[in-house]
């Protein structure tokens, strides 16, 4: 195995996992979050030969985002089975607590980059410049995503009767 | 607690409870390889389609050795024009075949159809068939083709379908040679087809074309001779090679010259063209060995006009 294929197998064993979570978040459909995941691998297997890749892993996300978004516009995604039904059928210690996970259906109303802009802040807790290299977009944006975001997931939080003590956009 | 970090809880909960799927890794890297593989394939493809259209710019057709700036080595351009799908694909196809009798190329013959899906097995196939794939792609179809066994190592078996909806399409013939990890992509010939419902019948003249019931008839696949009056005059060194267009860039026909002590015959094999409105003009253009060119007007009409 060549330096450059070791490196490649670091990367991945480092990513994998929180690739996979990030993107069956983005697609809310594991199946769809797998290809999605080997993908991303592929793509920045790909751009890791031609040029150096500052941080690869916000490459594959970026790759992960921009495909999600790919794939809406095709019309080609479809969410057969919601993340809460694949999680009854992978019964976990935290299955009881799972179905009561009011934010994985808000995500869903939420378009893919603002998707992704809420899950890189509270799931992989970057900071705003980190979300904002990371998809490729400015910081005043990522900024705006954020705040439209917490704005739309809001009232679903309300209408579900949990609504958050001292919620502040 | 915050709405922040109410999501911030309940997506570390879902991650947490998400179930274990991942790759392995033999698995991705294999797949990255070979996607990384098919991508040259593809790049080199393009950098070879802006070669050629550079040379399609002009009103001549020209036979552009376009593959000699692809690795490993090139091959020549050629064209030709087809009318329709399926028999006609054949019959070009052996066309070419006659054409390049002489020419050491390969024999192209049109049998079934072997279609691959979509690029992840596109690309898996050329990875494992390495230095025995042929392919033929036509825009954005790819054909395929196999390898004869126990005939000529050049002479392959090109499959083929409906052509291309609009009409029109590049068709490039690959082989791919592989070299430790690196792929090398020759590119063997390249043809512009074109598709037409029916085969059109040529009324040709020499311009100025009169009187018109004296202009012969030419139909597709049709041989007549005709003097190249002027080629006598003009010309004094060895004629190389005869051109037909029809409009920008429809190659016809070509001629192979009958060299007389007194007089130039071109001998001319008409394929079928596509013609459209506004582009009945034939256009012969002879080429001589020391690069000059001179260009020779017919119109061209379809036999129900």
């Amino acid at each position: 195995m060549t330096d450059r294929d070791e490196a490649f197998r670091e990367f991945f064993e480092a990513e994998q996992r929180s690739l996979q979570r990030f993107a069956t978040f983005m697609t809310s459909e594991p199946d769809a979050a797998y290809d999605l995941v080997q993908e991303a691998f592929v793509k920045t297997y790909r751009a890791w030969t031609k040029t150096r890749i500052d941080d690869p892993g916000m490459y594959a996300r970026r790759v992960i985002v921009n495909d999600v978004r790919d794939r809406s516009r095709r019309r080609k995604v479809r969410l057969l089975r919601p993340l809460a039904d694949i999680t009854r059928d992978h019964p976990s210690p935290a299955e009881g607590i799972v179905d009561s996970i009011i934010v994985v259906d808000a995500l869903k109303r939420l378009s893919a980059l603002r998707r992704a802009v809420v899950v890189l802040r509270f799931y992989e807790d970057m900071t705003e410049q980190q979300i904002a290299d990371t998809l490729d977009r400015p910081l005043g944006t990522v900024k705006s995503d954020l705040h439209r975001a917490l704005n739309a997931l809001r009232p679903i939080f309300q209408e579900a009767g949990t609504s958050p003590v001292g919620g502040d956009a | 607690m915050s709405i922040e970090e109410r999501i911030r809880s309940e997506l570390h909960v879902a991650g947490d409870a998400m179930p274990e799927r991942t790759h392995g890794f033999p698995q991705t890297l294999t797949r990255a390889k070979r996607s990384l593989r098919a991508r040259r394939v593809m790049s080199i493809g393009a950098v070879a389609t802006a070669a050629v259209m550079s040379v399609w710019g002009g009103s001549l057709l020209l036979e552009a050795p376009v593959g000699r700036t692809l690795p490993p080595s090139g091959g020549a351009e050629s064209s030709f024009t087809i009318d329709e799908a399926d028999r006609r694909v054949e019959a070009f196809v052996n066309a070419i075949m006659d054409e390049d009798r002489d020419g050491s190329w390969a024999m192209l013959t049109s049998r079934s159809q072997e279609r691959i899906g979509g690029q992840q097995n596109w690309a898996q196939t050329v990875a494992e068939l390495r230095s025995e794939i042929f392919w033929i792609e036509a825009d954005a179809t790819r054909l395929w083709t196999t390898r004869l066994p126990g005939r000529d190592r050049e002479t392959f078996l090109a499959t083929f379908t409906a052509p291309p909806q609009d009409g029109s399409a590049l068709l490039e013939v690959f082989t791919l040679e592989e070299d430790s990890e690196e792929l090398a992509i020759d590119l063997k010939r390249r043809y512009d087809i074109s598709f037409t419902p029916e085969a059109p019948v040529f009324m040709a003249c020499q311009t100025p074309c009169e009187p018109e019931e004296q202009w012969p008839t030419i139909r597709a696949g049709d041989t007549f001779s005709f003097l190249l009056e002027r080629m006598q005059e003009t010309f004094t060194t060895t004629i190389d090679d005869v051109w037909f267009t029809v409009g920008d860039n429809d190659w016809v026909g070509k001629a192979r010259l009958i060299e007389g002590a007194k007089e130039v015959r071109a001998q001319v094999t008409f394929e079928p063209v596509h013609v459209n409105p506004g582009q009945n003009v034939l256009t012969i253009t002879v080429e001589t060995s020391d690069g000059s060119l001179e260009t020779y007007g017919y119109r061209a009409i379809y036999e129900d006009d």
